[in-house]
């Protein structure tokens, strides 16, 4: 419930996401003239639970709650969902901001899907598998995180952008007053921001088994002052992991869609490439 | 009931002014964003969103039909109150928190307020053009857009109920996807007037000026810290040194240099060519005791989106931050054409 804060800013009251919860709930629905409200319902529904399928994939410590030898490309497929989402949820209520909002997530999706494919292919090509729990025991050692760099800024930047969160929350732009949820109110504008606010966090979460070792102690630490609690060593981490995706909005305003398109495709992209290329040479020889 | 108090302690507001022309409505303004920053409770971004809504001074007849608009597509629980002076602020607010919350207001209006809100699906076309959040009619006109694409265009009134946008200010657009393709602009309630007007005078002063054209820029931007820290800077007296401070690590952000690149002043309404320019130079001159920036005319500046992708309009518009005082149309609302229908045909 919490995580239905959309309007919460730095300095608030750590009681503002429950208290805008609870006034989305109290908020009466609305609609717009000649609007196609089941095309709303259905972008607005299909947010969270996309969530809840990426998410169920990883590993919340040492197994995930659903075991797939693919998660990663489960996990992947589900994200794409959100495109759909946004889009149709900013399509159903018939207006110019709204629907401008909507349009806006289908460049950001240019821009951001192909590093984030190439970000989170790199770490299965080193470990030779697609499940997400052996891609965390692969990394025993060294994590990803510290072997493949590139990889996992370009991860966590296109889970912000997944989000279209921070510096990539053009499509619920205030410039736009709002965007796609211009026109919602009360319970669907809760589920846009409550959704957003799940795949951030789906998509921080899947960086711990991807980059971070997953439920393992740090490499580092010796002997695991912890042991047999992998869920506190991969909760830590997730903490980390949101806390680098919050610092990332007070640092980067929010970009126009044709920047991020523009810094996508001359630099995130070429650098993924890259990053996978070295790493799929190393794991070649 | 008290989940409903609960709820109704970070109300948003949609604020709505009238074009600063009497000289109480900017110190009346301010006050208003001063107390709503003390409470923090957040500005609405659209009716959709609002739980209070405010209305500054007295509007005009055509921003009083704006307002009725908007608060007919305001969804419960809501409130609409009035302000008309800088120290009733308080006051005024507090009431509608107290309404808000179920208390001191009476339970009867909220039905009447229920079976308005029905009937919101029915206002018309006209009704909500004036909204900022009218209906995408398309126009069997095509246009075509940056990349030669033949593309249904879209009229549209702009404003004057939009976050960080300039009071009393309409602008009456075509759309051709995101693409603003014409524009033409409007202050309700204040028609044209001839003459050299109160251009680039502020009775804000230079800086409290630039801070305010800050403010703006960087809320559109979603830099909420920084615009805080420009508002602060405004509504409180400020030490010299701050001010530079400010505008030297405005200067010197790079990511905000980043995010304003590549947005032209098409149409020379500033000194400045582009946003970005136009931000560095606010942003330096902070603290400098340097003449006040120019603000353009609502005509020139609404020209200067012409061509503009819609994001980067809002962001050229708060960058130049028009003087409404001096006033722009009437502009007659865009009415679809009977019967025979034109093509413009690409050659």
């Amino acid at each position: 419930m919490a995580a239905g804060a959309g309007a919460v800013t730095a300095g608030d009251h750590p009681a503002t996401p429950v208290v805008e919860t609870l006034r989305l709930l109290a908020k009466q629905r609305r609609r717009t003239p000649a609007d196609d409200p089941a095309l709303a319902r259905i972008g607005l529904t299909v947010l969270p639970v996309a969530a809840v399928l990426a998410l169920a994939v990883v590993p919340l410590g040492d197994t995930a709650p659903v075991d797939l030898d693919v998660g990663v490309v489960w996990f992947n497929a589900m994200e794409v969902l959100a495109w759909f989402a946004v889009w149709v949820a900013g399509w159903g209520p018939n207006a110019v901001t709204s629907l401008a909002g909507g349009y806006r997530m289908l460049p950001l999706g240019l821009a951001y899907e192909l590093p984030h494919m190439l970000a989170i292919i790199t770490p299965a090509i080193a470990a030779g598998s697609l499940a997400p729990a052996t891609i965390a025991a692969a990394q025993h050692d060294l994590w990803y995180a510290v072997w493949m760099p590139a990889a996992f800024v370009l991860y966590l930047v296109s889970v912000a952008a997944m989000a279209f969160w921070g510096p990539f929350a053009a499509p619920l732009g205030r410039d736009l007053a709002g965007g796609a949820v211009a026109e919602h109110a009360g319970l669907g504008r809760l589920l846009l921001h409550a959704g957003r606010w799940m795949l951030l966090t789906a998509g921080a979460a899947m960086a711990v088994p991807l980059f971070l070792g997953g439920g393992a102690p740090p490499p580092i630490t010796g002997p695991d002052p912890f042991p047999g609690l992998p869920a506190l060593w991969f909760a830590v981490k997730l903490v980390v992991v949101i806390g680098l995706l919050l610092a990332a909005r007070r640092v980067v305003p929010m970009l126009r869609t044709a920047r991020f398109v523009t810094l996508a495709w001359t630099v995130l992209i070429p650098l993924a490439v890259a990053q996978a290329l070295v790493v799929t040479v190393v794991v070649l020889t | 009931m008290v989940l409903r108090r609960l709820a109704a302690r970070r109300p948003h507001v949609l604020t709505i002014a009238p074009a600063p022309v009497s000289p109480d409505d900017l110190p009346l303004r301010l006050a208003v964003e001063v107390e709503l920053a003390r409470r923090r409770w957040p500005s609405a971004t659209s009716p959709a969103d609002t739980d209070v809504l405010l209305v500054l001074g007295t509007p005009g007849p055509r921003l009083a039909q704006v307002v009725r608009a908007v608060w007919a597509t305001v969804p419960a629980p809501r409130v609409a109150v009035g302000v008309t002076t800088p120290g009733a602020v308080r006051s005024v607010l507090d009431d509608a928190a107290a309404r808000l919350a179920g208390r001191g207001g009476d339970t009867t209006s909220d039905c009447a307020v229920q079976r308005q809100h029905g009937r919101t699906a029915d206002t018309g076309v006209g009704d909500r053009a004036d909204t900022g959040v009218a209906d995408a009619q398309m126009a069997d006109l095509a246009f075509y857009d940056r990349d030669g694409l033949a593309l249904d265009a879209v009229h549209v009134a702009l404003g004057p109920v939009l976050p960080h946008w300039p009071a009393g200010l309409v602008v009456h657009a075509t759309l051709a996807g995101d693409l603003v393709t014409d524009a033409r602009a409007e202050v309700l309630d204040v028609p044209a007037t001839v003459g050299p007007g109160s251009r680039g005078r502020s009775p804000l002063g230079p800086d409290r000026t630039r801070l305010d054209i800050l403010t703006r820029v960087l809320g559109l931007l979603g830099a909420d810290h920084l615009a805080a820290r420009a508002r602060d800077l405004r509504d409180h007296d400020p030490e010299p040194g701050e001010l530079t401070t400010f505008g030297r690590r405005l200067a010197r952000h790079r990511p905000l240099r980043w995010a304003t690149r590549d947005i032209a002043l098409v149409g020379g309404p500033v000194e400045e060519r582009t946003v970005e320019q136009r931000v560095l130079a606010l942003a330096r001159a902070l603290g400098g005791s340097l003449a006040p920036p120019v603000r353009p005319t609502p005509e020139k500046a609404t020209q200067a989106m012409i061509g503009l992708e819609l994001g980067a309009a809002r962001l050229a518009l708060a960058a130049m931050d028009p003087d409404t005082t001096l006033g722009a149309g009437p502009v007659a609302a865009y009415a679809p054409p009977q019967g025979e229908v034109t093509h413009h045909h690409h050659h």
